[in-house]
């Protein structure tokens, strides 16, 4: 995840609270779409298998010359269910993640909101690649990640300018600096994802075309049969 | 929108409780699941339905229970026609057992999963805990608090049929029920599914490539193959036909083979299904 | 017991569940609502605290409850890698960057820098909030029922919400196991060893690919064994979850004044506690 990497007490109450409403409000709308009477168990059951296996990749240490690298998935998950199922995903992993000491409780709807962010622009950004500019799966799913990590480290940048660290009598302008210096690292790590993630976009589409909607799906030893709830051309 | 027209070969079952009748079903890649499949299952009887991966087993058994609509023919549970408006009604009556019994396991608990089919019919939650303690007692399941993935195969497998004989289905349709069992717990569902019409008078359909457990366990045979039924009969008709089960990518039983080979079919000795039978037979 | 974890630094859900079904303490016996409620005033208490003395005193109360729950610390103090480092990998520039005395001055290709006392202090300061919440969280999962976890979730969310979180919850077990087991295969063709960048990414995109596409398969047999049972959009919860006792009542109780004074001291009367 780009998490904040800020645990509980980094932010004062006030902040906490302003960014707990915005992403409650998002999740609101994320929870209109997908309501209780119409939402089928197909889509809650895959949404609840992302958060699975998003929370199990999570775990794995992927070596890189610098050191190892835990995987966010968040953009890979946006182009596999879409962005509103993607959003009540991302609000489980993060509260997993809290549960565990991986980004604080009170930080979960700051880190919502970025991974939604993440979500949205990972969504749209491989259906942009692979639909209008009929780039390869790998490269689609590549700048797809690059460029949603970006934003997501970016929101991580400015949440924290905005809320400034609790106790630090640093101005914004300095908090912007430093947060600035940590966005480049998590860039840099979005690019190793990124390139990742275009290899396992290659693979599922090689496999399943149809969780990425880009194909049919093969016909079944008890497995499915029907494109995903948010592979291209859903919502 | 299925057809009303029955194609030639499907004769109308009398008595039966489910017929499939020339029900064709088409996937979205193009590939036919099943084609003009005939099928039925009567009261109070043990249907094994044989035929390798890919036959066409586990399609037939969701479209009757509901899970897939036919393209083309008709399925007839009791006296309705399946459609999507009665789906729920067809489900109470046609319980479904999955092959893989992790994925059916969705509750904290056990009781809270036996429970679930209940409360989906609109049981209270005393009826519904009744019904799921009866259930777990059937099947031998005592540990009613414990976590599903703590639970051993063969647990899981007890505690996926007792979820489904808690809505007291007609017709329980299970999908591999032994497939990565050890014996000990394979014997122990072949068992159960035997009490299950013996006791509970229910019919029971069950997928299988195990030609061994066909032959111990059914009261009738049906070949699948390439999406049909190709042959349909006793199991010591069926069974013993090596021609035929190879024809379907199949293996004679291993009783039927040591029949064969100590030339006992020469000697128009009864058929047995069952090493107990053969031991029989070699006793006489 | 679950199989061995594949990361030695992050709380795994297989571990935090056995201690959970399997312990016997009084932190166990306790109600789970109580322990929430001590959770969110944990949370509150180090947003609003900015004292490092009476931070350390809710680290030393949440430790505590720790062991009460008699659950091992050489497990705890592993699983604060993450939040150690998060903390760090922040405050590593502000130790440098916060106005005060230095301690410690250097140069950097001819940059002076210097360790300020206040960018320490503001370093432990997030550090000793960070493990108070992160030691309380982990030992309310530890010590708690997976049903009971299931009650109250069902109860605080929204439907749809506490359907994914229960069913994810359920099946991440499974989805640990499977990635485990992958890994495994991996490590014992020396996968490890793989040579290069894109070779390695290659192997571990094939793995968490291979994971999302078992998912897939599962998500529809769960689907479709949910719709054979007649699913209606609930799951049901039948382990009864009494209301707290009068103890728990009277731990919330203090939770909540501690809350209040707190609050008071930092925003109406900072001379209370030497703000």
């Amino acid at each position: 995840m780009a998490h904040i990497h800020l645990e509980d007490g980094a932010f004062s109450p006030l902040w906490l609270l302003v960014w707990s409403l915005i992403a409650a409000g998002l999740i609101a709308a994320a929870l209109f779409v997908n309501r209780k009477e119409k939402i089928p168990p197909r889509k809650i059951a895959i949404a609840a298998m992302c958060v699975s296996v998003g929370f199990a990749a999570f775990m794995v240490e992927v070596p890189t010359p610098v050191g190892p690298v835990h995987m966010n998935l968040t953009p890979l998950i946006g182009m596999l269910v879409g962005p509103s199922l993607g959003s009540l995903v991302a609000l489980v992993i993060n509260i997993f993640s809290a549960a565990i000491g991986h980004g604080g409780w009170g930080m979960i709807g700051a880190n919502t909101i970025v991974n939604i962010a993440e979500i949205v622009v990972g969504c749209y950004a491989f259906r942009l690649f692979r639909l209008r500019l009929r780039a390869g799966t790998f490269g689609s799913g590549f700048w797809a990640t690059t460029i949603a990590l970006t934003v997501g480290a970016l929101a991580v940048v400015m949440i924290v300018a905005v809320s400034e660290i609790q106790g630090s009598q640093l101005s914004r302008e300095e908090t912007l600096t430093n947060t600035l210096i940590l966005a480049v690292v998590n860039i840099a790590a979005g690019v190793v994802e990124g390139i990742v993630t275009g290899y396992v976009v290659s693979f599922i589409a090689k496999v399943r075309p149809d969780m990425l909607g880009t194909g049919r799906s093969p016909s079944p030893g008890g497995t499915a049969h029907s494109a995903s709830p948010g592979g291209i051309g859903h919502g | 929108m299925a057809s009303e027209v029955s194609c030639v070969k499907c004769p109308e079952p009398e008595g039966a409780i489910v017929h499939v009748d020339c029900v064709t079903h088409k996937y979205p890649d193009g590939t036919e699941g099943i084609h003009n499949m005939c099928f039925r299952v009567y009261p109070r009887e043990i249907v094994a339905l044989c035929g390798p991966n890919g036959a066409g087993k586990s399609t037939l058994i969701e479209h009757i229970n509901g899970l897939m609509m036919p393209d083309v023919g008709r399925i007839r549970i009791f006296d309705m026609d399946i459609d999507k408006r009665n789906v729920a009604a067809i489900r109470k009556i046609v319980g479904l057992v999955f092959q893989d019994a992790d994925s059916q396991l969705i509750s904290p608990t056990v009781i809270d999963d036996v429970m679930f089919g209940p409360l989906n019919l609109g049981m209270s939650k005393e009826e519904a805990r009744k019904r799921a303690e009866w259930a777990l007692e059937v099947v031998g399941m005592k540990e009613f608090n414990k976590v599903p993935h703590y639970l051993s195969g063969g647990q899981k497998r007890l505690v996926a049929i007792a979820g489904v004989l808690a809505m007291q289905p007609k017709i329980l349709v299970a999908d591999e029920p032994t497939g990565d069992l050890d014996p000990t717990n394979a014997e122990r569902i072949e068992e159960l599914l035997r009490s299950l019409r013996d006791t509970h008078g229910m019919s029971v359909v069950v997928a299988l490539h195990d030609m061994d457990m066909a032959a111990r366990l059914a009261d009738r045979v049906c070949i699948v193959k390439n999406g049909s039924i190709m042959a349909e009969g006793k199991p010591e008709e069926m069974l013993y036909n090596e021609e035929l089960l190879k024809s379907a990518g199949l293996a004679l039983p291993a009783v039927a083979r040591l029949y064969k080979e100590l030339g006992l079919e020469s000697k128009k000795k009864k058929r047995p299904l069952s090493l107990s039978e053969f031991v029989t037979l070699l006793k006489d | 017991m679950a199989r061995r974890s594949y990361s030695t630094h992050i709380p795994d859900f297989r571990y935090i569940t056995y201690f959970a079904e399997s312990g016997n303490s009084i932190v166990h016996s306790m109600n789970p609502w109580t322990k929430a409620a001590l959770l969110f005033f944990v949370v509150a208490l180090v947003s609003v605290v900015m004292d490092l003395y009476w931070l350390l005193v809710i680290l030393a109360l949440t430790v505590t409850f720790y062991m009460a729950g008699k659950l091992p610390l050489k497990l705890l103090i592993g699983w604060y890698t993450l939040p150690v480092f998060f903390v760090l990998s922040l405050s590593v520039l502000f130790i440098f960057t916060e106005p005060g005395t230095s301690l410690l001055r250097t140069e950097i290709v001819g940059v002076p820098i210097a360790i300020t006392d206040r960018g320490v202090l503001l370093m432990l300061k997030l550090l000793v909030r960070a493990l108070a919440v992160v030691t309380i969280s982990i030992s309310l999962f530890m010590t708690t029922k997976y049903s009971h976890i299931a009650v109250v979730v069902s109860r605080i969310m929204p439907g749809t919400l506490a359907n994914i979180f229960l069913l994810s919850y359920r099946f991440m077990f499974e989805t640990s196991d499977e990635v485990s087991d992958v890994l495994d295969a991996m490590r014992s063709r020396s996968g490890g060893l793989a040579r290069g960048m894109l070779r390695q990414s290659k192997m571990f995109a094939g793995i968490f690919g291979l994971a999302f596409v078992h998912a897939f398969d599962r998500a529809e047999r769960i689907a479709k064994a949910m719709e054979a049972r007649g699913y209606t959009g609930e799951f049901p919860m039948t382990e009864p979850l009494p209301m707290p006792s009068a103890g728990g009542y009277a731990l919330v109780a203090v939770g909540v004044l501690s809350l209040a004074i707190a609050a008071y001291s930092r925003y109406f009367d900072k001379g209370l506690f030497g703000w």
